[in-house]
């Protein structure tokens, strides 16, 4: 016969959180088909600048890792990347800097999150967050401040009994890939309105 | 044993809950629903917009509220399985309704004397299938939008396509434009709403329209 505390040592060992998992769930934007591969240089002739303004969901730390991140993503797609710390003077060209020799597209990046909501399970002594929903603003600009682009993408993460998980992995590859496409989209765009002027005898 | 009568009485609500819930963490690497997750499309609303969304399947809490805090997220499968259509072509048809509504707000925010005249719909995409669906759904935006709408195609002499289809689309749409209108395809009360995938990688459709032998490219 088994010991009377087994039970409720199996059920504590349960609860601590030892065979907990983060189930990630794409809710809307997150999980959209995509046509732009990542791994190709899409933006070769673009010059790309990312603001990650810390708030809502993120500190400032977290901030700079996401830009830091979102960074790496446009350069290895052959993109020139600046990141805009919030607070900081915008950088200004060097009055003797020679121009480049072709006109590159510019990019402005803006990425805010916000919790849309937060679910805390509340056991008796010990509460933890087992549920939260978390929506990505993702706002391009050109130069002039034109908006080209905006999307929220929605993730929903939730806590529980299992024993594996891919959530990073899944989710930075939904969130990589729609930026990814996103700013593609921004691009084709200011292509296309930079030739919006009339033509012809009209 | 009441020890488990009161795990069971704590417990038991957030189980039921979870019935209904698509994650299913647990059993979900076995079962395979991480790939169900990924064919619904959900939406986190509050208890009132979700309840005149699916009246009926929201409980009304009690006139002098209760225990509860309520949420609703309503999901949505998607018409198409993933990987039924190239990637692509399911971004820009899952989102046609919302892209032709637009695309045809543009047109109808044209100045009167053009937003009166009657409007032809040429559509370039790399798939026929597709760019039929994207001219219906475009034609039903104009006529919606209050515009007239004509079915008849605008052509081209055999050379000009040649020739036409040779060049980028940036001068391809402007010399078909003159082309039309030259031709006689496109009149004086005519004028035509252009959409193009201008790059393969994009998902989004560029519109642009020929007046009089211009060509304009409004998105």
């Amino acid at each position: 016969m088994a010991p009377r505390g087994t039970p409720l040592a199996l059920l504590a060992a349960l609860l601590s959180g030892g065979c907990t998992v983060v189930v990630y769930q794409p809710m809307s934007g997150l999980h959209r088909p995509v046509a732009v591969d990542p791994t190709r240089p899409n933006f070769t002739d673009v010059d790309i600048e990312v603001r990650c303004p810390p708030g809502g969901a993120v500190d400032a730390t977290e901030a700079g890792a996401l830009c830091r991140r979102v960074a790496r993503l446009f350069e290895n797609q052959g993109a020139r990347v600046e990141i805009h710390t919030p607070g900081a003077p915008a950088a200004e060209p060097e009055p003797d800097a020679e121009a480049p020799a072709t006109p590159r597209t510019a990019l402005r990046v803006e990425l805010t999150a916000r919790i849309l909501h937060r679910q805390i399970t509340d056991w008796l002594f010990w509460e933890h967050v087992s549920d939260y929903t978390v929506a990505q603003d993702v706002v391009i600009r050109d130069e002039t401040g034109f908006m080209l682009a905006r999307d929220t993408l929605t993730g929903r993460f939730v806590k529980r009994w299992g024993f594996f998980s891919d959530a990073d992995e899944d989710f930075s590859a939904d969130f990589y890939a729609q930026l990814s496409q996103l700013a593609l989209n921004a691009r084709v765009r200011r292509r296309v309105l930079a030739e919006g002027r009339p033509t012809g005898p009209g | 044993m009441e020890f488990w009568l009161y795990v069971l009485l704590f417990a038991l609500p957030s189980l039921i809950e979870e019935i209904r819930d698509p994650v299913d963490g647990f059993i979900g690497p076995l079962t395979g629903s991480a790939r169900e997750l990924r064919a619904l499309d959900c939406e986190a609303l509050s208890t009132e917009a979700a309840r005149q969304q699916a009246p009926g399947r929201i409980e009304t809490p009690a006139p002098r509220g209760d225990f509860f805090e309520r949420r609703a997220v309503i999901c949505r499968a998607r018409l198409m399985p993933e990987g039924v259509r190239r990637a692509r072509d399911e971004a820009i048809l899952s989102t046609l309704r919302t892209a032709a509504d637009e695309m045809a707000g543009h047109i109808a925010g044209l100045a009167d004397p053009l937003r009166r005249r009657t409007w032809l719909v040429e559509v370039y995409h790399p798939d026929l299938h597709v760019a039929g669906k994207v001219e219906f759904a475009a034609k039903n935006a104009l006529m919606a939008a209050g515009l007239t709408v004509s079915d008849r195609a605008p052509t081209l002499a055999a050379g000009d396509v040649e020739v036409i289809g040779r060049i980028d689309p940036q001068r391809a749409w402007p010399l078909a434009c003159t082309r039309y209108v030259a031709g006689g395809s496109l009149g004086p009360g005519d004028a035509l709403m252009g959409i193009a995938l201008r790059d393969r990688r994009a998902t989004i459709l560029n519109v642009g329209y020929c007046a009089d032998g211009a060509w304009r490219w409004l998105r």
